[in-house]
């Protein structure tokens, strides 16, 4: 990767094909976590308005990764599950359509081959997104303090854990990236 | 402390706010309400930063400082009002992946 810089109000990065194919089954993992896309959004505001009251994909809580993306709003239990039955399916939604300006905006690179562009109008969804599969690699490397994350700095080259690892910290470069020349 | 408040396993790290019932008393139903946002070890440094800021629209000394107490201090408010309000930025704030929760001013 050649990190992001500022040209107007766009912010450009280079990747190769290795990173663009990366990132992209990545973030498309987590959507496929959290329950894919919506085919296609009722026109209909009803049928729209049903659809967020809890008509769409259950999210399987039992998966810690799903459980990180989507926290408790509240210490108590109730009323955590209460508050997550008007919010979850809009945050949720939220979550795969960043995914999409995310994954169109690296298919625009055609494989690495030009320039990876992010307009001022989708850094949050790439922010968002980068950070999103950041979180769920942590939760499934077992990242809970600062001081795992040390430890697994320290792991043997032969142990699998250590390509994620790679993996992890590389995209904390690219997202790091992508703040320093959006503030800087 | 409410009723509803029987023994909470703290796996969360907001504890002992039970807020499930709406309390009947008028003053403590104008209590505000607070959104913390709690540390974790993987958000990094200037994206927490970065969120108070494009979010919350606070100046970047502010937003550093907040950041800086949620690292240190292991959680810091960062905003208060009514309950809508703050549901409100606690899911903007899961939608940054940052770990919020609301509870009643203490």
């Amino acid at each position: 990767m050649i990190p992001f810089v500022r040209e107007g109000d766009d912010l450009v990065a280079e990747l190769d094909d290795f990173e663009v194919a990366l990132i992209a089954s990545l973030v498309s993992q987590v959507v496929e976590l959290v329950g894919g896309g919506t085919p296609d959004a009722p026109s209909d505001p009803f049928d729209r308005w049903a659809r967020e009251m809890g008509a769409g994909p259950r999210l399987d809580r039992s998966d810690p990764v799903v459980a990180r993306l989507f926290p408790d709003a509240y210490a108590d239990e109730t009323a955590a599950a209460e508050h997550r039955r008007f919010s979850e399916e809009a945050l949720r939604c939220a979550r795969v359509a960043d995914s999409d300006v995310v994954l169109a905006g690296l298919d625009a690179t055609r494989e690495g081959a030009e320039p990876l562009v992010v307009h001022a109008d989708d850094v949050e969804a790439w922010l968002k997104t980068l950070n999103g599969v950041r979180l769920s690699l942590a939760v499934r490397l077992g990242i809970d303090s600062e001081d795992d994350h040390a430890e697994l700095e320290r792991l043997p080259a032969r142990d699998p854990r250590t390509q994620l690892v790679a993996l992890y910290d590389w995209l904390g470069l690219v997202l790091e990236s992508l703040i320093e020349a959006l503030h800087g | 402390m409410d009723a509803m408040s029987s023994p909470v396993v703290p796996i969360r790290p907001a504890s002992g706010t039970a807020v499930a019932e709406r309390p009947a008393d008028e003053a403590l139903a104008l209590t505000p309400w607070v959104t913390i946002v709690w540390d974790d070890p993987v958000n990094l440094m200037s994206y927490v930063t970065h969120v108070f800021v494009s979010y919350f629209k606070f100046d970047r000394a502010k937003a550093n400082r907040l950041m800086m107490q949620v690292h240190t201090e292991g959680k810091a408010v960062v905003a208060s009002g009514t309950r809508e309000e703050m549901e409100q930025h606690v899911n903007a704030m899961h939608g940054f992946g940052l770990w919020a929760t609301l509870e009643r001013d203490s």
